[in-house]
């Protein structure tokens, strides 16, 4: 009786731990409500929402959520592939050279994965050559058809398998020549116009080359001109986790997270990007929780001292990016010419002081035109010649110019006074940072003249405003640094503005002292596919560029964001990425 | 007055026609184009590439070419696309978009502005040197010359942000708004800063003008008659003391179509005043000329408009 009494006992407590357990267990597993929507605010609109049309920022902003690229740069930086199998690289034989001589030709192979366009027709190969051909048209209005034309053809070899196939060196020669399979115009291939002897075309960005994708079932059927006023472009449909649900003009775009999201079905139902044209109201909107984020596109460093007060529920991401500021001289300036001139500039100039005093010491010093966190600058960061502030070298290197102090405290020479005039726009930033460097220069003995101009004039090419028709001595402004740092376009000799090219170009120093090096790292197509190679030829670059000094590098410019704190996975992005790229990964709980 | 119309009508549309002369011509001055951020931010588009861009907006061709295709075109109700604001889209259409949440914002709050500013007005001028007139003149003042700017952000910090009982901007809540409780509460905002400075502006005319009416004979007279004091002020003062207000309402229409800018820019309203400035900023010249040329129009209807309603106002006015 006793025993059975036990017995009963036993189970009951046996029995009842278990449920004990289960209970604990299902605890555990119940998973926090997340939001129903996440709201970022930005201060611009897309001009449209096709992709490969216009330049916004904005647009790239929706567009990081709405599409998902065969392989994209991430925020750290580094390219992974997201819609394609791998990323297709030399070393993983994903891309290699075919053929000998003038035939020689770089072959990238891309293997889609298995997934759908959001109105779940399946994407494909197809998708691909027909984007690829869609960016040759001359009625299409691509904002930037270079990537496309490097290829002589792109090949879906089967419903999952892209082969991009670049111009060997005949190719390039025979498309000059109007010989092109697909566009014929020679003057969209006048720099391939002298490419004899010059080898393959390629591209350092050549794991990219298959993202041409567009869902052809939807757009064949629309001519090339009219495909920027059709639906698709206010209402596109695309590969990404979110799609576009509605675009009200002015006010904002809901995207709809898509359950069937193949890299992983968002968390968050509803993306909202909000306009806020003014920075005041946006920090209002953050402070209202009106705006879970602002992007990079919202706010500015000046901003700052209103975004610290909410710091205990957001994260303030203050991240020098890929934009550096800096200052151009004009080599061909007979005063700026003289190198010991420039370096006096570069040890006068206190940037430490610029970036305490305008930029919270929140930035860094630029040292090259590549930014230190950037992949090809870390293993070469001991070749580059740095320019710490130092007043006594910046007056020895006058001296070694030929100039004296004279009675009212500036130098000269041959009894005229050392005076440089630096242009600008007219950005509070700009100014400031004019005047700072105004004062320091005063103080070894260089008379600065400030002239703003209005950015249209100053950036005019057309006629030519200071910087393309070359009539500066130093010209101050911001370059956007990219994974590829294109040497090549920005300081290649031959990319000088001149009258003979109707002041095209970027190189508006002038310089040519790094030209074969340049060419070797850019144009050579062994070296610009190879980083082992292009990484080291960089460096040179770089030694070579900081020595002959036609640029004085200032800082990289800061661009806040914030978002929620309990916003998961939010990666505030130092590249081109926008910080959308991830947003299937986002994770955000319900506010209670 | 048939006659009065239609000669106006006339003279309108010639107006316009050198006006469209006048803005396409200026804008054609102005340096720079749509593609000046593209080939600035981007190195490796090609000068060929740019130029290819600029044949699709039709920039290849003179000058004289592209006026006439685009005043043809407007004869038509094309008004052409815009360049960068909203690429390819139809500027008749972009601004027709706007058009009716300008109007909301505008006409509710010069509606509002003027059923507090007539009987404010009034009653300043009736008890003129009393504690009330002063205190209308202060605020008046006080309305006139506050920042606009200044006092849309004060408002949305105090009842937006810290009160948490309106929302800091836009028209409705996204996703889960848009029911007329939603749209109310995002108007209030822009609206109350907006019809503060019309009733600064309006109670000022409406209390100078009916000074001057209270003090002629005809108003003497009537009260001599032994009519009540509010007949004699509403009907025999107020309706010449409203015709300076119907100059002023006249010139008044044209802002009800173009906007505010400054709280639209606050309140990230999308109305005309921030599509302009948008198109300005942008370079988009067919949408700028767009707006001109439609603003320009809507001015020529409010000047006549305006002369009308003198004619039916006044009786001794006769065209």
């Amino acid at each position: 009786m006793i025993e059975r009494r036990r017995l009963g006992l036993l189970a009951g407590l046996t029995v009842g731990a278990v449920l004990l357990a289960a209970c604990g267990g299902t605890e555990k597993a119940v998973t926090t409500k997340q939001a129903a929507s996440v709201t970022l605010g930005m201060d611009q609109e897309p001009d449209t929402l096709f992709a490969g049309i216009g330049s916004m920022m904005a647009r790239t902003e929706v567009l990081g959520a709405a599409q998902t690229l065969l392989v994209r740069e991430n925020d750290k930086p580094e390219f992974v592939a997201l819609a394609a199998e791998s990323k297709p690289t030399i070393a993983n034989g994903g891309a290699k050279f075919v053929g000998t001589g003038t035939d020689r030709h770089l072959e990238v192979t891309f293997k889609i994965k298995t997934h759908n366009w959001q109105d779940g027709k399946p994407v494909t190969a197809e998708d691909a050559r027909f984007g690829w051909l869609l960016y040759l048209d001359p009625k299409f209005p691509a904002s930037a058809r270079s990537a496309a034309e490097k290829l002589w053809d792109l090949q879906a070899v089967d419903a999952k398998t892209i082969v991009a196939k670049f111009m060997s060196e005949a190719q390039a020669v025979q498309a000059s020549k109007g010989q092109h399979p697909v566009l014929k115009d020679p003057s969209e291939f006048a720099d391939y116009k002298e490419w004899a002897g010059k080898g393959p075309v390629v591209d350092p960005l050549y794991f990219t080359f298959g993202d041409f994708l567009y869902p052809r079932h939807l757009l064949k059927d629309i001519a090339p001109d009219k495909m920027a006023k059709s639906d698709f472009a206010s209402k596109p449909v695309y590969n990404g986790p979110y799609k576009v649900k509605e675009w009200v003009k002015g006010q904002q775009i809901i995207l709809e997270a898509q359950d069937n999201f193949f890299l992983g079905t968002p968390k968050i139902k509803n993306m909202v990007f909000k306009f806020v044209k003014d920075s005041s109201v946006m920090i209002a909107g953050l402070r209202a929780g009106e705006l879970d984020v602002a992007t990079q596109i919202g706010l500015d460093l000046d901003n700052k001292p209103e975004l610290d007060p909410l710091a205990d529920r957001f994260n303030i991401h203050l991240i020098p990016g890929t934009k550096w500021e800096h200052i151009d001289f004009n080599l061909d300036d007979p005063v700026m010419k003289d190198i010991h001139v420039r370096r006096a500039i570069a040890y006068g100039i206190n940037r430490k002081t610029i970036i305490d005093n305008l930029l919270y010491g929140k930035s860094e010093i630029a040292n090259a035109f590549i930014p230190d966190w950037h992949p090809y600058y870390k293993p070469n960061a001991a070749k580059v010649v740095k320019y710490t502030f130092d007043v006594a070298k910046a007056e020895s290197e006058l001296k070694d110019a030929g100039y004296a102090k004279g009675a009212d405290g500036f130098m000269a020479k041959g009894g005229t006074k050392l005076k440089i005039r630096l242009q600008t726009t007219g950005a509070t930033l700009r100014k400031q940072t004019a005047q700072l460097i105004k004062d320091d220069l005063k103080k070894i003995g260089i008379d600065l003249e400030l002239e703003f101009l209005v950015p249209k004039n100053f950036f005019a090419q057309s006629p030519p405003g200071p910087l393309h028709g070359r009539t500066f001595q130093m010209g101050m402004y911001t370059w956007l640094a990219s994974f590829d740092p294109d040497a090549e376009g920005l300081y290649l000799g031959s990319h000088t503005p001149t009258k003979a090219n109707a002041w095209a170009g970027s190189n508006f120093p002038g310089y040519n002292g790094a030209d074969d090096l340049i060419q070797q790292a850019d144009l050579k197509a062994e070296n610009v596919v190879d980083e082992s190679k292009r990484i080291p030829l960089y460096g040179q670059i770089l030694q070579k560029w900081t020595t002959d000094l036609p640029v004085f590098p200032l800082f990289l410019r800061v661009s806040p964001m914030v978002a929620r704190k309990d916003l998961k996975n939010f990666r505030p992005t130092k590249t081109s990425a926008p910080e959308t790229w991830n947003s299937w990964e986002w994770e955000m709980p319900a506010k209670t | 007055m048939r006659q009065f119309i239609l000669k106006r009508l006339g003279q309108s549309a010639l107006l316009l026609f050198l006006i469209s002369l006048l803005v396409f011509g200026i804008l054609q001055l102005v340096p720079g184009g749509p593609l000046d951020n593209l080939a600035f931010s981007n190195p490796k588009v090609t000068p060929e590439q740019l130029h290819n861009l600029e044949k699709l907006l039709g920039l290849d061709r003179p000058a004289h070419e592209r006026y006439f295709t685009w005043a043809l075109g407007v004869l038509h109700g094309d008004f052409g696309s815009s360049w960068t604001v909203y690429y390819g889209r139809p500027v008749l259409s972009t601004i027709l978009g706007r058009l009716p949440l300008t109007l909301e914002l505008m006409v509710i709050s010069t509606v509002l502005a003027l059923l507090i500013a007539i009987p404010v007005g009034i009653l300043a001028a009736v008890r003129q040197y009393s504690r009330l007139d002063y205190a209308v003149t202060a605020l008046s003042y006080f309305g006139i010359s506050m920042p606009v700017f200044w006092f849309g952000l004060m408002m949305i910090v105090l009842f937006a942000v810290e009160l948490r009982w309106l929302p800091t901007s836009g028209v409705q809540t996204p996703i889960t708004g848009g029911d007329a409780v939603d749209l109310l509460r995002h108007l209030i905002l822009p609206v109350t800063v907006l019809s503060i400075f019309n009733v600064a502006q309006f109670s000022r005319y409406i209390r100078s003008s009916m000074l001057e009416v209270l003090k002629q004979d005809y108003i003497r007279t009537a009260r001599a008659k032994g009519l009540i004091e509010r007949f004699v002020i509403l009907k025999h003062g107020l309706r010449n003391g409203m015709i300076p207000l119907i100059t002023l309402l006249g010139l008044e229409l044209p802002v009800l179509f173009s906007g505010a800018v400054i709280t639209e820019t606050i309140f990230s309203w999308p109305g005309m005043g921030r599509l302009f400035y948008d198109a300005i900023v942008q370079t988009d010249w067919p949408l700028v000329q767009g707006i001109l040329l439609f603003s320009a129009l809507l001015v020529l209807i409010g000047n006549l408009f305006a002369d009308v309603m003198y004619a039916v106002v006044d009786p001794r006015i006769r065209y």
